[in-house]
């Protein structure tokens, strides 16, 4: 059964939408989901309601009933996302920040010096020395400084 | 607005300083080092046990500074251990002369400061690799140090001091406004240019790379210029270790001096005349160990002559290296006349 809101003609689609029912951005992203098969047009369709209009850039190819049902199911599947952002904003943020060490300030939050203790793994911990730094220089070049002293 | 003390009033403002040898090796190999007998060294600064170092600092309580030095103190695995007993037993400024290359662990350099360390000073004597290394004669050190003051830099939030001292030689005076650049936007608080001892190898090389007191005070008067020019009023960098006589051209503000400090080595290899000697020997925990000033070098390796009495810094001044006047003479180094008194109003 075709859906009232829905007008079908040979390549084209028109689905009407109540605009209090859904935020329009979800109606912009559901309509963008579309652009690579149809052109797309959105537009006013009396009071309160928006249309998306679909008409098929291979001309003969569309099937209009099937398109139009997934328009509605995409409309409400970017609503329901949108909706899920908007309940998880705070908590998102709350994550955000504790990756980035953010502060209540929302400016980065700078380290401890304990922070600055541990290295990012065993081998940049404070007493380690992976590179051999603390090496004499008679040790690390001992075949050099075998030769002699060297000239300046 | 009272005006800043001179270089005069401020040697003689100079309180105690400590230094404790502790670094047995050097990672470094610089062409100018002072410490030529590394043999000698390695004997002296390995005697220096936890144990001496904590009697150091008992006594020694109250200076004004304790500096841990010679050789790289870094090498040294109980470093932070011994901060910590300084900064334990009251030691306000606790500080380190290192080529900074173990700094560039961030680790690291934090572990010194939470321990107690709040000053570094490191040496770094080019902006850029081919002119440092070439002084150092040790490949990475460039990138080491740099990264060593990166680190230190990090740390200034936690009260920590970052100087840098950069020894002149004929290789790099021709570019102390590069180098200063340089380390000022490494966030170096003050760069310290340090005229060399003409001792150690600074001596057996001294013709390749001693220039004169008067070329360097040039160029440095020269360079203060420049950075006032560019709109530094008042440039961060001292000039340190040059007789006062040849610096009257450079700003009083950055003349500086050889802090007055005091170290303790192993009676054994301590450069003292033996009429000094009994009076510094050490007794009790510090028991092998001499009190060597360091008046003790001036006095051993310095010269004045009979004009210097008439010089404005007569009182003020060490001498002039004996191995620097075997080879360039007297003969820049001219008498200051004394100060007129104001004429008094009538």
């Amino acid at each position: 059964m075709i859906d009232p809101g829905t007008t079908l003609a040979p390549d084209r689609v028109e689905v009407r939408l109540e605009e209090a029912a859904f935020p329009r951005d979800a109606v912009y992203g559901a309509a963008y989901t579309f652009i690579d098969r149809c052109y797309v047009r959105l537009d006013r369709a009396g009071d309160g309601h928006l249309a998306i209009v679909l008409r098929a850039k291979i001309p003969g190819k569309m099937n209009g009933e099937a398109l139009a049902a997934e328009v509605r199911d995409e409309v409400f599947a970017q609503a329901f996302r949108l909706r899920l952002a908007e309940d998880g904003r705070e908590l998102t943020a709350a994550i955000v920040a504790g990756a980035f060490g953010a502060g209540g300030s929302g400016e980065p939050a700078e380290p401890s010096i304990d922070d600055l203790l541990a290295g990012p793994d065993d081998a940049f911990s404070a007493g380690s020395d992976p590179l051999g730094i603390a090496q004499s220089w008679e040790e690390k070049y001992a075949k050099k400084a075998a030769k002699g002293e060297q000239g300046p | 607005m009272a005006s800043d003390p001179t270089i005069v009033e401020r040697l003689a403002r100079q309180t105690p300083r400590v230094h404790v040898s502790i670094g047995a090796v050097c990672n470094n190999n610089c062409i100018f080092c002072m410490e030529e007998d590394r043999d000698g060294r390695y004997v002296n600064n390995s005697a220096m046990t936890a144990e001496r170092v904590r009697w150091i600092l008992e006594q020694n309580r109250g200076a004004e500074e304790v500096c841990f030095t010679s050789g790289e103190p870094t090498t040294r695995p109980e470093l932070p251990d011994l901060v910590a007993q300084a900064r334990a037993l009251g030691y306000g400024r606790i500080s380190i002369m290192t080529n900074g290359r173990r700094l560039s662990s961030l680790p690291y350099a934090a572990g010194l400061a939470k321990a107690g360390m709040n000053r570094f000073y490191v040496s770094i004597h080019g902006h850029t690799k081919k002119l440092h290394e070439g002084l150092t004669r040790t490949p990475e050190s460039f990138e080491q140090t740099v990264k060593g003051l990166g680190s230190v830099a990090k740390l200034k939030r936690f009260g920590v001091e970052l100087h840098t001292s950069t020894v002149v030689t004929d290789r790099n005076l021709p570019h102390l406004l590069d180098i200063y650049r340089f380390l000022r936007g490494l966030g170096v608080d003050q760069v310290v240019f340090n005229v060399m001892q003409a001792n150690g190898r600074a001596d057996t090389y001294f013709e390749q790379i001693f220039p004169r007191y008067s070329e360097i005070a040039a160029a440095f008067a020269r360079f203060c210029q420049e950075v006032q020019d560019g709109g530094e009023e008042r440039p961060m960098a001292f000039l340190v270790d040059i007789p006062l006589c040849a610096t009257e051209a450079i700003p009083d503000f950055n003349r500086g001096y050889v802090e007055s400090y005091h170290h303790f080595d192993l009676a054994t290899q301590a450069l003292l005349p033996e009429t000094h000697r009994p009076e510094r020997v050490q007794e009790g925990k510090g028991s092998g160990l001499l009190l060597v000033l360091r008046e003790d070098l001036d006095r051993a390796e310095r010269e004045k002559r009979a004009e210097c009495a008439s010089c404005r810094y007569d009182g003020a001044c060490s001498g002039v290296w004996s191995n620097y006047l075997k080879r360039y003479g007297w003969d820049e180094l001219v008498p200051v006349p004394a100060l007129q008194p104001a004429p008094s109003r009538g």
